[in-house]
């Protein structure tokens, strides 16, 4: 009995919490990858995307709906981008990432280990792939500055990235997947591919991009000037930008809400319904005396 | 015998002596107390055949309710072919009539089968009639005869009859047999049975020796079969399928990933927590629950013996409740999956940033260890200490581990997925109200489940437990053994009833010694005998050798 009543408790917890964190999150979402291809090379996409000559320059209009508090977070989300890939997880090597070229085991990185015979760092698809659209926010004239810095977890800017490797050798080949390094910044300080290597679990992620430290009022209209610099034409991915506030618990996700408030109330309505049958209908079985009881248990046995 | 006649003239009688053959203490008890729980039970014995109908009238396997078919070689048609001599003969007359006896005998027996609340059947049949019966043109109507029966008595069995009977029933009947004997005679059957069980004492150790199992007296058979066997049955039943539960529950979480990696094969979970889930993070819960799982006590265990026919008909191994056990494995690994992806695809905690694939794995992972562990708190029927060490000993473990292999880079490790992970979740908020809520998610079907099962459909074991569910739980050191020698006030009581004599019947079993007859003599002469025929009958025995000591049997 003592079980129906564990359920009863976690559901008033729960409960409380629930409701806290549901309305405060406010989020805009923005999809730029197709209308940010100028008409005339909507035919051919990749083409477009791949002509290093024609500007890759977009501009988007994000209007705030409700009063968004800092820090605002932006993410790019990318939507069909299988990074959690066998082959795509495993194409990195931790040890060069800490100890650069000195480290000469780069099996691992293959088919972007080496070029030229030269050892690339940080090898791999992953680094190779590097996300590089960048994005800048306009609000009444004035620029809204975005604060780039401290947007990879500490402990990868601490423990797994060095501070005395430096790209060498990257994005040379005759492919390119993304973005480039610039050689003088050590690893360590390099956010955007440490945000870029910590490889997400689903095809649909979304990664922090910067933050912005201002508040948003209401019906602001933020102009974004955004190059569209990276390639998702060529596997139907999607591109999109995302502004984001966040509360104690994280971002605007309903689903963590609403699982919640129904596994409480399931739990509650099943407390209650086996506290009404234990108390007011006792199983007659069950308060039966023991003679009868040998009976019962005899006809039920009775044939094998 | 003319000489002998001759002789014996004239001689003056001076005293006579007699042999006691006594039956064991608590045979008859016994005897009974199996044939409750479902169990045929059948004597073979060399014995002639009046002493065997003796016995077997004492020990209640055969009343005078009981329609009984009698296949004798001592019939007067028979005798007068074996006197002619001619062995040819003889063999060829024995074989007919065998087989007519045994025709009219199951024809009979049909008749009585169609109808419903017809007597109980018994089959006496007589060693030389064995030999022709076994043959294999007759086997097959012995075999349906004396398994419409519900006491099979043979005397005058040699052996290798006893085997041939014990292997006839075996493989013939696909039934679990159990020989129990304690004589050199008795080790071909022993051997020949699927369990053998030798009593040691008496007439030496040649019985022990060739069986799979021994005990020190007979009526110890109703403590090994209905208390430990239908233990064990119970806990393997719940080990294996527990195992396979929770296996499929951690392989399915994984499975589902494999629909949104592209097929490419990603492993959710790092190397180690794979191996190990198996190792340390769940062994240990099952293995103390497969050692001390008692659904309900010894006591009760042999007050109700028809809990024993809940394992005969195999009732908790059958398909259906694995399916039951898979189904609610998909449900959670569904449940652990989905909560677990899904609540993650937004950034966690105030920080805005965002949970890779490691993160992941390890939030669901820890989902998975503490569910699968509360989950074996809910199927035990008896809950000692040692549970409580062992799930709360395996949960720790892992939390244990997980702080060490993130914590520490060594060289060996080639890729460093799992660095610092834990720390990173557990600077959440998300990672606690997801520990909260995800167990309890996943448990909520199988709580239901098992609710409405126990409610609505309980097996006869939970009625029981439910009956006295108010009684101090008797788990003293003598309890665990399983193996008493006080017999509860109503058993001795019914124990002494059952010694005096019927008027009814011709057959009182008194022909041969059954302990406690003393007493009633004693007071036939007006001279005071104790109630307890139990204990006069210890006495007595103990009187003339000392008592075997009785081996543990755990």
């Amino acid at each position: 009995m003592g079980v129906i009543f564990i359920p009863v408790g976690l559901v008033t917890l729960r409960a409380s919490h629930c409701v806290i964190f549901h309305s405060m999150v406010v989020e805009i979402v923005d999809r730029y990858d197709i209308d940010c291809v100028p008409e005339p090379s909507r035919m051919d996409k990749v083409s477009y995307i791949q002509d290093d000559s024609i500007p890759k320059n977009c501009s988007r209009f994000m209007k705030v709906h409700k009063y968004m508090k800092a820090p605002i977070y932006i993410y790019y989300q990318l939507d069909n981008y299988y990074q959690n890939h066998r082959r795509y997880v495993k194409s990195r090597s931790d040890k060069q990432l800490l100890d650069g070229q000195k480290y000469r085991d780069t099996s691992s990185c293959q088919p972007v280990e080496s070029n030229n015979n030269r050892p690339i760092v940080p090898c791999g698809l992953i680094a190779w792939s590097l996300f590089n659209d960048t994005f800048e926010f306009i609000r009444e004239g004035a620029e809204l500055k975005v604060n780039r810095k401290n947007i990879a977890w500490k402990s990868d800017r601490g423990h797994k990235f060095g501070k005395n490797v430096y790209p060498f050798n990257f994005q040379n080949g005759t492919l390119i997947g993304g973005g480039k390094l610039n050689p003088e910044i050590p690893l360590s300080d390099q956010e955007d591919l440490i945000v870029w290597m910590r490889t997400s679990a689903l095809p649909s992620f979304r990664k922090l991009y910067g933050r912005i430290e201002e508040d948003l009022d209401v019906d602001d209209v933020v102009v974004v000037n955004l190059m569209n610099n990276y390639n998702t034409y060529s596997f139907g991915g999607k591109k999109k930008l995302v502004l984001s506030t966040s509360s104690w618990l994280g971002g605007k996700n309903d689903f963590l809400g609403h699982a919640c408030v129904f596994v409480g109330c399931s739990s509650l309505t099943l407390a209650i319904i086996f506290m009404l049958l234990h108390a007011l209908w006792r199983h007659e079985l069950f308060t039966l005396e023991q003679e009868k009881l040998f009976r019962v248990i005899r006809t039920r046995s009775t044939y094998i | 015998m003319q000489v002998a006649e001759l002789i014996e003239k004239d001689l003056i009688l001076i005293g006579a002596t007699a042999i006691e053959d006594k039956l064991q203490e608590g045979v008859p008890d016994c005897i009974e107390t199996l044939s409750r729980a479902g169990i045929k039970i059948w004597v073979l014995t060399g014995d002639k055949m009046e002493t065997a109908i003796n016995i077997a009238y004492a020990c209640n396997l055969l009343n005078n309710e009981m329609k009984q078919f009698i296949i004798s070689s001592e019939t007067d048609a028979i005798r007068e072919v074996e006197e002619r001599g001619d062995q040819v003969e003889i063999a060829r007359f024995i074989k007919e009539e065998v087989k007519k006896q045994l025709k009219k005998c199951l024809d009979e027996a049909q008749q009585y089968f169609h109808s419903v609340s017809g007597p109980k059947l018994a089959l006496i049949i007589d060693g030389k009639c064995l030999m022709y019966a076994l043959d294999p043109s007759l086997r097959i109507m012995l075999l349906n005869l004396s398994l419409n029966c519900s006491s099979v008595v043979c005397c005058r069995v040699s052996p290798l009859q006893k085997a041939q009977v014990t292997s006839l029933v075996k493989k013939g009947a696909r039934k679990i047999t159990l020989s129990i004997g304690d004589g050199a005679n008795d080790v071909s059957m022993i051997q020949a049975a699927h369990i053998g069980v030798g009593i040691s004492g008496l007439e030496g150790m040649q019985a022990v020796m060739a069986s799979d199992f021994a005990i020190a007296q007979f009526r110890f058979l109703k403590d090994l079969l209905l208390v430990h066997g239908r233990w064990s049955y119970i806990r393997l039943c719940k080990v294996v399928t527990y195992f396979f539960y929770k296996n499929l529950t951690f392989t399915l979480t994984q499975f589902w990933f494999t629909f949104y990696t592209g097929f490419s094969g990603q492993r959710f979970y790092d190397d180690w927590f794979q191996s190990l889930y198996n190792v340390i993070f769940t062994a240990l819960p099952v293995i103390i629950v497969g050692l001390f799982d008692k659904d309900v006590s010894s006591s009760l265990s042999k007050r109700y013996p028809e809990l024993y026919k809940e394992g005969i008909k195999n009732m908790f191994f059958k398909w259906r409740v694995v399916a039951i056990w898979a189904f609610f494995a998909v449900y959670q690994s569904l449940v652990f999956y989905y909560f677990v992806t899904v609540s993650s695809s937004t950034s966690q905690g105030s920080s805005g940033k965002m949970f890779g694939l490691w993160d992941v794995s390890t939030m669901a992972f820890t989902c998975v260890v503490v569910t699968v562990n509360l989950r074996l708190l809910m199927i035990c029927n008896s809950i000692t200490r040692w549970h409580y060490i062992s799930v709360g000993g395996s949960i720790v473990a892992w939390f244990l581990f997980i702080f060490l292999y993130s914590g520490i880079m060594t060289p060996y490790d080639r890729q460093e997925n799992i660095f610092w992970v834990i720390y990173v979740l557990m600077s959440t908020f998300y990672f606690y109200i997801t520990l909260l809520l995800v167990p309890v998610a996943a448990l909520l079907g199988d709580f239901l489940y098992l609710g409405v099962q126990r409610w609505f459909f309980p097996y006869d074991y939970q009625i029981v437990q439910e009956i006295h569910k108010d009684e101090a739980d008797d788990s003293g050191r003598t309890d665990l053994l399983g193996i008493d020698n006080q017999l509860t006030p109503d058993e001795a009581r019914s124990y002494a009833l059952s010694q005096l004599p019927r008027e009814l019947s011709k057959h009182t079993g008194f022909a041969f010694d059954s302990p406690g007859y003393e007493s009633f003599f004693a007071s036939q002469l007006g001279v005071y005998a104790p109630q307890k025929a139990w204990d006069v009958a210890r006495r007595a025995s103990m009187r003339s050798k000392p008592k075997p000591k009785p081996n543990k049997i755990n």
